[in-house]
């Protein structure tokens, strides 16, 4: 049995720390199930992020562990957002957002080295084939394709672009981590409200009603154009 | 395993009509030959036993059961009506903590072991009383209404029952107190447009009726009525259509039809 994993909490996530724990035994990820189960409890629907022994990036076969305790969490309702290697770099990420602390250049440039998320074992875009429903949340560090609707209060949010193959009803959030490049797309724009970055765009009822009228429904496109957030049509 | 059926009336928002649908497709379901049960899920706020009349009649309740104060069969309420349809009520003295799901499965087993049908009345919210009242479900129904808030709340219940999948194989729609009229002036929601968003086809349409009322108070299911009237008519429909028949839907926009037809008649 693993000892109880220590989870860290603050402005910046949830992090479970598993730099103690011996990722490359078999023991880890049977036990990491039960362990999993447990933290369902408190943080069934959340993302988090984990933090390992830097050493552990170098064992062949790291890509399998990750992939295995994304599995494990992903069972419990639980996503993983990011590994990172060192909570100290985690922490310098932290006090960089919440604190406005002047840094010398030289200084930034070795933070920003330290405060790389090490997000390569997931997959660029994030596909989803399903309606999301109310109450549903997608978090995710990079894009978000779905194939399905959106209906009203269900949210994604993603540190990319959000591609909607069907009808958007809900609140999405594209660039969510600041990207002002970040766009929205979707086949039918029915929602009331469309974020990217620290942007928020509330539409006029009227839009859906005219829409609804309309009975063409032609692809859109959401974006960020001299700072302010404008729809046009995909084509 | 028994041919039995676990059917959970839901819908998330409270007052959309779950526990008179329950009645009413009991009733009906019934009144068609089946052994029927109804169960109150909505312990603390019982409601059940008061629309189908029978709350004179309750001696025990669910929670008696479960707390083995009781046997099972001494809390089956026999309807006054129809003799093959029962009734377990919720303890209004308690509250939903005073069950777990382990508990609940074990009593909805036992009955499936009796009955052919077992309607779960369930509690509005998503929270323990909900959870308790899909934990032995096969299917489930859920109750909305055209308007929005009722809608997004039944899409976040069918998510929920979705997630679920490998136990409750069916989830349907009923879509209550729907107003052609107010439809037809575009003032109401269209079924068309729940639909869309919940992405579902209703088994039922029951059209808004006072007689609902009525019959509510009279403590007596519309649907053993003998009479057309249409939402009696509809959970009649509904009962069938859960049994596999193919049942078509009622043109709701009947009553212009009968002034069109008096017209007609003079013209």
């Amino acid at each position: 049995m693993v000892t109880q994993i220590p989870i860290k909490k603050n402005k910046k996530g949830t992090f479970l720390d598993l730099r103690s724990e011996q990722l490359n035994s078999a023991d880890f990820i049977r036990d990491f199930a039960d362990q999993a189960k447990d933290l369902a409890n408190f943080l069934s629907g959340a993302s988090v992020s984990i933090i390992i022994d830097a050493s552990i990036k170098n064992d062949e076969n790291f890509d399998l562990i990750i992939r295995e305790i994304r599995t494990e969490l992903n069972n419990e309702n639980i996503s993983l957002k990011a590994v990172l290697d060192s909570f100290e770099a985690t922490e310098s990420l932290i006090s960089n957002n919440t604190k406005n602390i002047p840094m010398s250049s030289e200084e930034a440039a070795s933070r920003s080295e330290k405060e790389v998320l090490d997000t390569s074992v997931l997959p660029e875009t994030l596909y989803v084939e399903a309606n999301l429903r109310s109450g549903q949340l997608i978090r995710y560090p990079g894009n978000v394709f779905v194939v399905g609707d959106v209906n009203p209060s269900a949210e994604i949010i993603a540190a990319g672009d959000i591609i909607i193959w069907g009808t958007l009803r809900g609140i999405v959030h594209a660039g969510a981590d600041g990207d002002k490049e970040a766009k929205v797309i979707a086949m039918d724009l029915s929602a009331g409200q469309v974020r990217i970055a620290d942007k928020v765009a509330a539409f006029k009822e009227v839009r859906a009603k005219d829409k609804k009228k309309d009975g063409n429904k032609v692809p859109e496109l959401v974006k960020i154009e001299n700072n302010d957030i404008i729809v046009k049509r995909y084509f | 395993m028994s041919n039995s059926k676990v059917i959970v009336v839901t819908s998330g928002k409270g007052g959309v009509g779950k526990t008179t649908t329950t009645a009413n497709i009991g009733a009906a379901l019934a009144s068609l030959g089946k052994k029927v049960c109804v169960v109150d899920m909505d312990i603390g706020l019982r409601n059940l036993d008061i629309l189908m009349g029978l709350e004179n009649r309750v001696v025990y309740n669910l929670v008696d059961v479960i707390e083995g104060s009781c046997k099972l069969k001494q809390a089956l309420v026999k309807d006054k009506k129809v003799p093959n349809l029962c009734m377990l009520a919720a303890a209004q003295t308690r509250d939903k903590t005073a069950v777990n799901g382990e508990q609940v499965l074990e009593l909805i087993n036992e009955l499936r072991t009796e009955f052919d049908i077992v309607l779960v009345d369930c509690p509005a919210g998503i929270e323990s009383g909900f959870q308790n009242s899909i934990v032995g479900a096969d299917e489930a129904l859920v109750v909305v209404t055209p308007e929005m808030s009722s809608v997004r709340d039944a899409d976040r219940i069918v998510g929920l029952l979705e997630a679920r999948k490998d136990q409750i194989g069916a989830v349907r729609l009923i879509v209550n107190r729907v107003k052609p009229g107010l439809i037809e002036t575009h003032q109401m929601m269209s079924i068309e447009d729940i639909t869309e968003i919940l992405a579902i086809d209703p088994i039922g349409i029951v059209p808004d009726d006072e007689d609902v009322v009525i019959s509510t108070n009279k403590g007596e299911p519309l649907s053993l009525l003998d009479t057309n009237k249409s939402a009696g008519q509809a959970y009649r429909n509904i009962a069938r259509r859960l049994l596999g028949e193919d049942v078509p839907f009622m043109d709701l926009n009947k009553k212009v039809g009968i002034f069109k037809k008096i017209k007609a008649l003079f013209a």
